[in-house]
Protein backbone atom coordinates (compact mmCIF):
# COMPACT_ATOMS: atom_id res chain seq x y z
CA UNK A 1 0.00 0.00 0.00
CA UNK A 2 3.11 2.48 -0.05
CA UNK A 3 2.13 5.28 -1.43
CA UNK A 4 5.63 7.20 -2.09
CA UNK A 5 7.21 8.94 0.37
CA UNK A 6 6.07 9.56 3.41
CA UNK A 7 6.00 13.33 4.41
CA UNK A 8 6.05 14.28 8.35
CA UNK A 9 1.80 14.94 8.29
CA UNK A 10 1.30 11.05 7.16
CA UNK A 11 3.96 9.84 9.63
CA UNK A 12 1.76 11.60 12.25
CA UNK A 13 -1.65 10.28 11.21
CA UNK A 14 -0.03 6.47 10.69
CA UNK A 15 0.90 6.65 14.34
CA UNK A 16 -2.07 7.75 15.23
CA UNK A 17 -3.77 4.95 13.00
CA UNK A 18 -2.08 2.43 14.98
CA UNK A 19 -1.86 3.47 18.46
CA UNK A 20 -5.90 3.61 17.76
CA UNK A 21 -6.48 0.04 15.94
CA UNK A 22 -4.23 -1.24 18.40
CA UNK A 23 -6.13 -0.02 21.17
CA UNK A 24 -9.37 -1.89 19.48
CA UNK A 25 -8.03 -4.80 21.21
CA UNK A 26 -5.43 -7.90 22.07
CA UNK A 27 -6.38 -9.62 19.00
CA UNK A 28 -6.10 -7.23 16.64
CA UNK A 29 -3.08 -5.35 18.13
CA UNK A 30 -1.22 -9.29 17.82
CA UNK A 31 -2.12 -8.90 14.11
CA UNK A 32 -0.64 -5.53 13.84
CA UNK A 33 2.55 -6.92 15.52
CA UNK A 34 2.53 -9.71 12.98
CA UNK A 35 2.79 -6.92 9.83
CA UNK A 36 5.59 -5.71 11.69
CA UNK A 37 7.19 -8.57 12.93
CA UNK A 38 6.88 -9.51 9.23
CA UNK A 39 7.35 -6.62 6.95
CA UNK A 40 7.99 -2.93 9.12
CA UNK A 41 6.58 -0.68 11.35
CA UNK A 42 5.10 1.60 7.87
CA UNK A 43 3.11 -1.85 6.69
CA UNK A 44 1.27 -1.86 10.28
CA UNK A 45 0.46 1.60 10.30
CA UNK A 46 -1.11 1.43 6.98
CA UNK A 47 -2.59 -1.84 7.55
CA UNK A 48 -4.08 0.27 10.50
CA UNK A 49 -5.29 3.62 8.56
CA UNK A 50 -6.95 1.24 5.89
CA UNK A 51 -9.23 -0.50 8.91
CA UNK A 52 -10.19 2.41 10.85
CA UNK A 53 -10.76 4.39 7.52
CA UNK A 54 -13.64 1.97 6.29
CA UNK A 55 -14.44 1.69 9.65
CA UNK A 56 -15.15 5.38 10.58
CA UNK A 57 -16.09 5.92 7.08
CA UNK A 58 -18.37 3.14 7.06
CA UNK A 59 -17.68 1.88 3.42
CA UNK A 60 -18.79 -1.00 1.67
CA UNK A 61 -16.54 -3.99 0.53
CA UNK A 62 -16.25 -2.77 -2.92
CA UNK A 63 -15.34 0.90 -1.55
CA UNK A 64 -11.87 2.48 -1.39
CA UNK A 65 -10.80 4.21 1.36
CA UNK A 66 -8.84 7.35 0.91
CA UNK A 67 -4.91 5.95 1.77
CA UNK A 68 -5.53 3.64 -0.66
CA UNK A 69 -7.00 5.72 -3.38
CA UNK A 70 -4.02 6.08 -5.80
CA UNK A 71 -5.47 8.06 -8.79
CA UNK A 72 -6.54 11.95 -9.01
CA UNK A 73 -8.56 11.60 -11.78
CA UNK A 74 -12.18 9.89 -11.80
CA UNK A 75 -12.58 6.99 -14.09
CA UNK A 76 -13.62 3.13 -14.11
CA UNK A 77 -12.54 0.83 -11.03
CA UNK A 78 -11.28 0.62 -7.67
CA UNK A 79 -10.71 4.05 -5.66
CA UNK A 80 -11.67 5.64 -9.16
CA UNK A 81 -15.18 6.42 -8.83
CA UNK A 82 -16.35 10.49 -8.39
CA UNK A 83 -16.95 9.91 -4.40
CA UNK A 84 -13.78 8.27 -3.59
CA UNK A 85 -11.63 10.99 -6.00
CA UNK A 86 -13.09 13.99 -4.78
CA UNK A 87 -12.38 13.14 -0.94
CA UNK A 88 -9.14 12.40 -1.80
CA UNK A 89 -8.28 15.20 -3.74
CA UNK A 90 -10.50 17.02 -0.80
CA UNK A 91 -8.32 15.34 1.97
CA UNK A 92 -5.05 16.66 -0.20
CA UNK A 93 -6.86 20.18 -0.38
CA UNK A 94 -7.17 20.43 3.32
CA UNK A 95 -3.78 19.43 3.99
CA UNK A 96 -4.48 16.19 5.59
CA UNK A 97 -2.70 12.93 4.85
CA UNK A 98 -4.57 10.38 3.37
CA UNK A 99 -3.74 8.08 6.29
CA UNK A 100 -6.04 9.97 8.68
CA UNK A 101 -7.78 7.38 10.68
CA UNK A 102 -11.01 9.24 10.62
CA UNK A 103 -11.53 11.91 7.81
CA UNK A 104 -14.16 13.33 8.91
CA UNK A 105 -13.27 13.88 12.01
CA UNK A 106 -10.53 15.96 10.58
CA UNK A 107 -12.55 17.71 8.83
CA UNK A 108 -14.41 18.85 11.82
CA UNK A 109 -11.67 19.60 13.80
CA UNK A 110 -9.83 22.03 10.99
CA UNK A 111 -12.76 23.81 10.20
CA UNK A 112 -13.23 24.39 14.34
CA UNK A 113 -9.82 25.22 13.93
CA UNK A 114 -10.17 28.16 10.88
CA UNK A 115 -13.03 29.27 12.82
CA UNK A 116 -10.88 29.90 15.87
CA UNK A 117 -8.47 31.30 13.77
CA UNK A 118 -10.63 33.97 12.24
CA UNK A 119 -12.28 34.76 15.20
CA UNK A 120 -8.88 35.59 17.10
CA UNK B 1 -41.25 -27.56 5.46
CA UNK B 2 -44.80 -26.01 4.27
CA UNK B 3 -44.94 -22.38 6.13
CA UNK B 4 -41.38 -21.87 6.77
CA UNK B 5 -39.05 -19.05 5.40
CA UNK B 6 -39.40 -15.75 4.07
CA UNK B 7 -42.66 -14.34 2.93
CA UNK B 8 -42.90 -12.95 -0.40
CA UNK B 9 -44.66 -9.47 -0.89
CA UNK B 10 -44.30 -10.19 -4.71
CA UNK B 11 -46.99 -12.33 -6.19
CA UNK B 12 -47.68 -12.86 -9.40
CA UNK B 13 -50.68 -13.74 -11.30
CA UNK B 14 -50.40 -17.04 -12.31
CA UNK B 15 -53.51 -19.35 -13.38
CA UNK B 16 -53.45 -22.30 -12.36
CA UNK B 17 -53.31 -25.43 -14.95
CA UNK B 18 -57.16 -26.27 -14.19
CA UNK B 19 -58.63 -22.80 -12.57
CA UNK B 20 -60.51 -20.52 -14.79
CA UNK B 21 -59.39 -17.23 -14.93
CA UNK B 22 -62.13 -15.35 -15.91
CA UNK B 23 -62.87 -11.98 -13.84
CA UNK B 24 -66.26 -10.63 -12.70
CA UNK B 25 -68.43 -8.72 -15.08
CA UNK B 26 -70.44 -5.83 -14.14
CA UNK B 27 -73.75 -5.97 -13.53
CA UNK B 28 -76.42 -4.17 -16.36
CA UNK B 29 -77.20 -2.15 -13.68
CA UNK B 30 -74.35 -0.23 -13.12
CA UNK B 31 -73.71 3.52 -15.55
CA UNK B 32 -70.84 3.73 -17.82
CA UNK B 33 -68.88 5.59 -15.64
CA UNK B 34 -69.06 2.84 -12.61
CA UNK B 35 -68.51 0.32 -15.64
CA UNK B 36 -65.10 1.94 -16.16
CA UNK B 37 -64.37 1.98 -12.38
CA UNK B 38 -64.97 -1.66 -12.38
CA UNK B 39 -62.94 -2.75 -15.38
CA UNK B 40 -60.26 -0.69 -14.38
CA UNK B 41 -60.14 -2.38 -10.47
CA UNK B 42 -60.95 -5.90 -11.53
CA UNK B 43 -58.11 -5.99 -14.15
CA UNK B 44 -55.70 -4.12 -12.03
CA UNK B 45 -56.20 -7.45 -9.21
CA UNK B 46 -55.43 -10.50 -9.57
CA UNK B 47 -57.97 -12.84 -10.53
CA UNK B 48 -58.39 -14.50 -7.36
CA UNK B 49 -59.18 -12.06 -5.46
CA UNK B 50 -62.32 -11.69 -6.37
CA UNK B 51 -65.51 -13.95 -5.99
CA UNK B 52 -69.30 -13.39 -7.12
CA UNK B 53 -70.07 -12.52 -3.57
CA UNK B 54 -68.27 -9.64 -3.75
CA UNK B 55 -69.99 -8.44 -6.68
CA UNK B 56 -72.08 -6.15 -4.83
CA UNK B 57 -69.42 -4.66 -2.48
CA UNK B 58 -67.42 -4.29 -5.88
CA UNK B 59 -70.75 -2.11 -7.19
CA UNK B 60 -71.13 0.64 -4.15
CA UNK B 61 -67.23 0.66 -4.72
CA UNK B 62 -67.82 1.92 -8.36
CA UNK B 63 -70.85 4.02 -7.53
CA UNK B 64 -68.21 5.50 -4.56
CA UNK B 65 -65.74 6.05 -6.57
CA UNK B 66 -67.65 8.06 -9.32
CA UNK B 67 -69.36 10.13 -6.57
CA UNK B 68 -65.98 11.02 -5.13
CA UNK B 69 -64.87 12.15 -8.67
CA UNK B 70 -67.65 14.03 -9.52
CA UNK B 71 -67.80 15.99 -5.71
CA UNK B 72 -63.95 16.87 -6.28
CA UNK B 73 -64.77 18.21 -10.14
CA UNK B 74 -67.45 20.16 -7.85
CA UNK B 75 -65.18 21.31 -5.61
CA UNK B 76 -62.35 22.22 -8.26
CA UNK B 77 -64.44 24.68 -10.47
CA UNK B 78 -67.53 25.62 -8.12
CA UNK B 79 -67.08 28.01 -5.01
CA UNK B 80 -66.11 25.92 -2.14
CA UNK B 81 -68.79 27.99 0.09
CA UNK B 82 -71.97 30.17 -1.26
CA UNK B 83 -73.94 32.72 0.83
CA UNK B 84 -71.52 32.03 4.07
CA UNK B 85 -72.41 28.07 3.67
CA UNK B 86 -69.85 25.71 2.70
CA UNK B 87 -70.53 23.63 -0.54
CA UNK B 88 -72.68 20.74 -0.08
CA UNK B 89 -70.28 18.77 -2.59
CA UNK B 90 -67.99 18.78 0.63
CA UNK B 91 -69.72 17.00 2.59
CA UNK B 92 -70.99 14.45 -0.47
CA UNK B 93 -66.86 13.99 -1.02
CA UNK B 94 -66.14 13.56 2.50
CA UNK B 95 -68.45 10.78 3.11
CA UNK B 96 -68.03 8.67 -0.53
CA UNK B 97 -64.30 8.96 0.55
CA UNK B 98 -64.80 7.54 4.42
CA UNK B 99 -66.76 4.79 2.72
CA UNK B 100 -64.39 4.09 -0.14
CA UNK B 101 -61.48 3.80 2.95
CA UNK B 102 -63.76 1.29 4.46
CA UNK B 103 -64.47 -0.83 1.24
CA UNK B 104 -61.31 -0.55 0.17
CA UNK B 105 -60.02 -2.81 3.80
CA UNK B 106 -62.69 -5.62 2.90
CA UNK B 107 -61.90 -5.79 -0.72
CA UNK B 108 -57.93 -5.62 0.13
CA UNK B 109 -57.18 -2.53 -2.17
CA UNK B 110 -54.91 -1.02 0.34
CA UNK B 111 -51.40 -1.07 0.73
CA UNK B 112 -52.10 -1.71 4.44
CA UNK B 113 -54.71 -4.70 3.64
CA UNK B 114 -52.53 -6.41 0.66
CA UNK B 115 -49.60 -7.08 3.78
CA UNK B 116 -50.49 -10.17 5.26
CA UNK B 117 -48.75 -8.21 8.75
CA UNK B 118 -47.60 -5.30 9.16
CA UNK B 119 -43.88 -4.95 8.59
CA UNK B 120 -41.21 -4.76 10.99
CA UNK B 121 -39.82 -1.43 11.91
CA UNK B 122 -36.41 -1.65 11.15
CA UNK B 123 -34.11 1.36 11.48
CA UNK B 124 -32.68 3.04 8.28
CA UNK B 125 -29.41 1.73 6.85
CA UNK B 126 -25.93 3.15 7.39
CA UNK B 127 -25.15 5.16 4.38
CA UNK B 128 -21.25 5.28 3.55
CA UNK B 129 -19.43 8.75 3.33
CA UNK B 130 -19.40 8.18 -0.59
CA UNK B 131 -22.89 7.06 -0.83
CA UNK B 132 -23.90 10.28 1.14
CA UNK B 133 -21.69 12.53 -1.24
CA UNK B 134 -23.56 10.91 -4.45
CA UNK B 135 -26.75 11.19 -2.64
CA UNK B 136 -26.27 14.69 -1.28
CA UNK B 137 -24.71 16.15 -4.54
CA UNK B 138 -21.48 17.52 -4.05
CA UNK B 139 -19.56 20.72 -5.52
CA UNK B 140 -16.35 18.93 -6.28
CA UNK B 141 -15.23 19.55 -2.75
CA UNK B 142 -15.96 15.81 -1.80
CA UNK B 143 -17.96 17.28 1.19
CA UNK B 144 -21.47 16.37 1.56
CA UNK B 145 -21.42 18.28 5.37
CA UNK B 146 -20.83 21.24 3.48
CA UNK B 147 -23.20 20.67 0.63
CA UNK B 148 -26.23 20.30 2.28
CA UNK B 149 -28.23 22.73 2.17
Amino acid sequence: MTMGILTEIDRDALRRALEAAAAEGAGYRKHLDGIEARDDWVSAAQSASYHLQVKNLRLRPWQCPPCDCRSNEIGVGYGRSRAEVMLRRRMLAAGLSLYEPDPRAAFAAKAVGAADTSAA
Amino acid sequence: MAGTGRKPYVTHDVTPFDASDDRLKPPDSLGPAEKRVFWSLTTQVPAAQFQPADLPLICRWCELTVLADRAAAEMATGNLVENGLPSPWIAIHEKATKQLIALSLRLRLSPQSRMDKAPKTQAAKDLSYYDRMMLEGDDDDGDPDRDRP
